[in-house]
């Protein structure tokens, strides 16, 4: 009963404590859902501007304003018209600031949200940061503009919500259809893998990429994604990643918290196979086991620290309860290899024979597979039998 | 024919992680005082042509250096632990080494030759397949046919322990091997001689089309004395339109004629986003087969799994996971069994809330497990806040925890930690982290963790 409403308490606490947090965030929910602040960086743009306006105007077309140039020298691609190309309607007069030309209407506050007549020459300045993907659109001058800015026919000032997701890439940048390679749009790292860190953030692939997005429990199942296709993950994970977690040398807070290694051994007792995702028991487990004095091989010096295992009655003698050692090793074998070797198990379960008890460590059904166990290997029917050409006999 | 190489991009990585802690022994008594210095030395380098379909040639390697300057003696005597030491047998310690020198990988690639058809690979590489990690020296080749199908193929030796900058990290649990040329052989006659082991294997993976994948998966590893270790696997997923995926996965040992994992699931994908899912699996472990422990009675666990992850806002994840757990446990076949002893379950749930901003993150997790083999629960929140952004961030880690062991009820156990940390990043090249944690519980009382890393990065 105590069970159960600790159990609950802390059912009712996880819940409570992640609904009250998911309630917040979405109140909090920035409304900007247009394309990825790490590819598009947030602009600034202090303008007042009517694309719906100019469109509805017959001669006025995209590539009128819109104009290729070179490359800036940061690396993006530079369409954002100059004054001189909005002075051709508009027209504006620097000696003349403050003079506001007729039709159509010229001026600085025309465009320049915040321009006032006691600082003429002074204007918000307007900031539009590199996409950090590779893109030209002189390689893309056949494709219509609003196949990848649609609503831009609609919106007042473009923003970065009239930009392409990347959704909107795929359509051509598919298997069969443009090159589809990652880094066709993706930016690399000097090693070849994709950036994804980036300073607003760490990119993560979308969640219509069905089974790919990192979410918060991602690292939890990720084992399936890796097994289908590691090379996928390779795009942007390296080996190193793979190896700083899974050869156990690093302490992850997020699946190791609070004092660990004194808690560990009900994990362990519990889902042990996972832990074997990143420990080996008979290594990393069994060198702190052996240090500690808990294993039976630990050195004289380090032993000497009381019993570990409940009480021999329970742990070894007949009869055979729930806590039996026997029935603890069948379900977690994996806990006994972390501090026992073979000699330990071998004392009791050698046939009587080898000056053992006899008790057999086999599942009943063993007698069918064990030819091809003893064509694997001798060593380990060895271990416990001394007749192996009966064993033999017995196992065919 | 491919365009020249535009060049050669490399990048070279030191990290070097200080730690320092404390370990008490199950049984209360034994305090150890450990610190470790573990160095990673990283080469990442490719080509970079001007086409992506050209081939690209890459480069990856890794050495690490795992010091070990903990104390290893008794609290208030002189009885220390030692690396083999046949002259103090009463203090050998076989795994313990005070350094350790490895290779966790270190391979040339030339991936895309014939516009994308072959890939070759050479050295010593982590493979990651359905049959798990699999660490070995050799070559790989994989053709990629027309792009519904690869086939991979390798062949070398599985890194074992013993060798020269091998931990044998990815080998079968079970066994202990070693380079015992030097060892005094009355000394832990548990451990084995090291023994090469030569390994082939195969993968074939299908995607006929966007809505169906599926990977085969084949390996043997023949060990000494002749043992040959075999495997084989199969994983698949079908797409059902945009709004569901089945899925299944099988690993299969051959000598053992046994099923060691069993999987099947299915995923669905929400409209507004996020992702539910399904699963039910069964796991058997498998040990070395030259070990006893691979012809032992091992029960299988079963287990049902149900999650749900969804968006809460920009940046904002909420997962939430269930699940049962069976021991298959077969009362009737055990002898002299009583009407205790049925198969032991237990059940849980987690919840995972994560939200990332510019300048912070915070991530708050909650987990409970109980059942016939105990209980464990945990709640953490973390944070992560730049306070002057590209100059100083803030770690900090709240968290709690409560564990009850049916079968060990003196290791109960109700403890609080906090963990605090800056990092700063040293220009463009270094980052250093320095973090101090503070646990506190019944078993142990109060424990402090210091830790720190140094990162180097694009070393010239």
């Amino acid at each position: 009963m105590n069970l159960v409403r600790a159990w609950l308490s802390w059912l009712a606490f996880a819940v409570v404590l992640s609904v009250a947090a998911g309630a917040r965030a979405q109140a909090a929910a920035d409304a900007d859902e247009g394309p990825s602040h790490l590819i598009f960086p947030a602009q600034r743009l202090p303008l007042r501007f009517s694309h719906a306006g100019h469109l509805a105007i017959p001669s006025v077309t995209c590539t009128r304003c819109h104009v290729p140039r070179a490359p800036r020298p940061d690396g993006g691609d530079d369409l954002l018209p100059r004054e001189a190309t909005c002075a051709g309607c508009h027209p504006v007069d620097r000696a003349h600031p403050s003079t506001i030309a007729q039709s159509p209407r010229g001026g600085c506050d025309l465009c320049h949200e915040g321009w006032t007549a006691a600082a003429p020459m002074r204007v918000a300045r307007v900031e539009v940061p590199v996409p950090n993907l590779h893109f030209a659109h002189a390689r893309h001058a056949d494709v219509a503009c609003e196949r990848c800015h649609a609503t831009v026919r609609t919106v007042r000032l473009a923003t970065r919500l009239e930009l392409p997701g990347m959704r909107v890439c795929i359509a051509c940048h598919r298997p069969g259809g443009a090159r589809d390679a990652c880094v066709v749009c993706h930016v690399t790292q000097p090693d070849g893998r994709l950036r994804t860190r980036f300073e607003d953030g760490v990119m993560n692939p979308p969640r219509w990429m069905t089974g790919l997005h990192h979410d918060a429990d991602f690292w939890v199942g990720h084992r399936a994604s890796a097994a289908q296709d590691a090379t996928r993950c390779a795009v942007c994970h390296s080996d190193g990643e793979c190896a700083e977690c899974h050869d156990g040398r690093a302490r992850d807070r997020r699946t190791h918290p609070n004092d660990y290694v004194t808690a560990h051994a009900v994990d362990a007792r519990m889902n042990g196979d996972r832990c074997g995702s990143c420990h080996r028991a008979s290594t990393f487990c069994a060198n702190c086991h052996q240090r500690v004095g808990v294993a039976p091989s630990s050195p004289v010096s380090a032993r000497g620290f009381g019993r570990f295992h409940p009480p021999a009655a329970v742990w070894t003698s007949a009869p055979v309860t729930s806590q039996h050692h026997g029935v603890e090793a069948r379900r977690s074998m994996r806990s006994c290899t972390s501090c026992h070797s073979e000699q330990d198990c071998v004392t009791c379960h050698a046939s009587r024979t080898r000056g053992g008890g006899g008790f057999s460590p086999h599942p009943p059904s063993f007698m069918a597979r064990c030819g091809s166990l003893l064509r694997a290997s001798e060593r380990p029917c060895a271990a416990c039998h001394d007749d192996l050409d009966a064993l033999r006999m017995r196992c065919r | 024919m491919a365009s020249p190489a535009r060049g050669f991009d490399a990048e070279l990585t030191a990290d070097t992680n200080a730690s320092a802690w404390q370990v008490r022994g199950p049984a209360g008594a034994a305090v150890l005082s450990l610190r470790r210095l573990t160095q990673t030395l990283t080469l990442a380098g490719a080509t970079r042509p001007d086409d992506p379909r050209d081939p690209v040639l890459r480069v990856r390697a890794r050495l690490r250096i795992d010091s070990d300057f903990g104390t290893s003696c008794q609290p208030g005597t002189d009885a220390c632990l030692d690396e083999l030491n046949a002259s103090r047998a009463s203090e050998f310690a076989p795994l313990f080494a005070r350094r350790a020198v490895d290779l966790p990988y270190a391979y040339v690639e030339l991936a895309g030759l014939g516009r994308g058809a072959v890939d070759l690979r050479a050295g010593r590489q982590l493979l990651v397949d359905p049959l798990g990690f699999f660490l070995f020296d050799g070559v790989l080749a994989r053709l990629n046919v027309a792009r519904v199908a690869s086939v991979e193929a390798y062949a070398g030796y599985e890194t074992r322990a013993g060798f020269p900058l091998s931990n044998g990290r990815f080998e079968r649990d079970g066994l202990l091997r070693a380079d015992r040329a030097d060892w005094d052989r009355s000394l832990a006659t548990s451990v084995l001689d090291r023994a090469a082991a030569p390994a082939v294997g195969a993968s074939l993976d299908v995607h006929p089309s966007s809505r169906v994948e599926g990977r085969f998966s084949w390996r043997r590893v023949w060990s000494a004395d002749g043992v040959v270790e075999e495997s084989v696997a199969a994983r698949g997923a079908v797409a059902l339109g945009s709004v569901a995926r089945l899925y299944a996965e099988a690993v299969y040992v051959v000598p053992l004629a046994t099923v060691s994992l069993g999987t099947a699931g299915i995923e669905g994908y929400p409209a507004r986003g996020g992702r539910w899912t399904v699963e039910v699996s069964r796991v058997r472990p498998v040990f070395d087969l030259t070990s006893i422990w691979a012809s032992f009675w091992i029960d299988p666990t079963d287990e049902l799994r149900a999650a749900y992850s969804t968006p809460v806002g920009r940046g904002n994840d909420l997962s939430l996971a269930a699940w049962g757990r069976r021991y298959a446990l077969d009362a009737e076949t055990l002898p002299n069994h009583p009407a205790d002893v049925a198969a032991p379950y237990n059940g849980g749930a987690s919840a995972s809330f994560r939200r990332r901003r510019d300048r912070w993150d915070l991530a708050v997790r909650a987990a409970f497990e109980g059942g016939d083999l105990g209980v464990r629960g945990n709640a953490d929140a973390e944070l992560r806040a730049w306070v002057v952004r590209g100059v100083m961030r803030v770690d900090a880690m709240l968290s709690f925890v409560h564990v009850r062991d049916a079968l060990r009820p003196d290791r109960a156990l109700d403890g609080v930690g906090v963990v605090a940390g800056v990092m700063f990043p040293l220009g463009r090249i270094a980052q250093l982290a320095v973090s101090l944690e503070d646990d506190v519980n019944g078993i142990v009382g109060q424990r402090i963790r210091a830790m720190s890393v140094l990162q180097l990065r694009n070393i010239p």
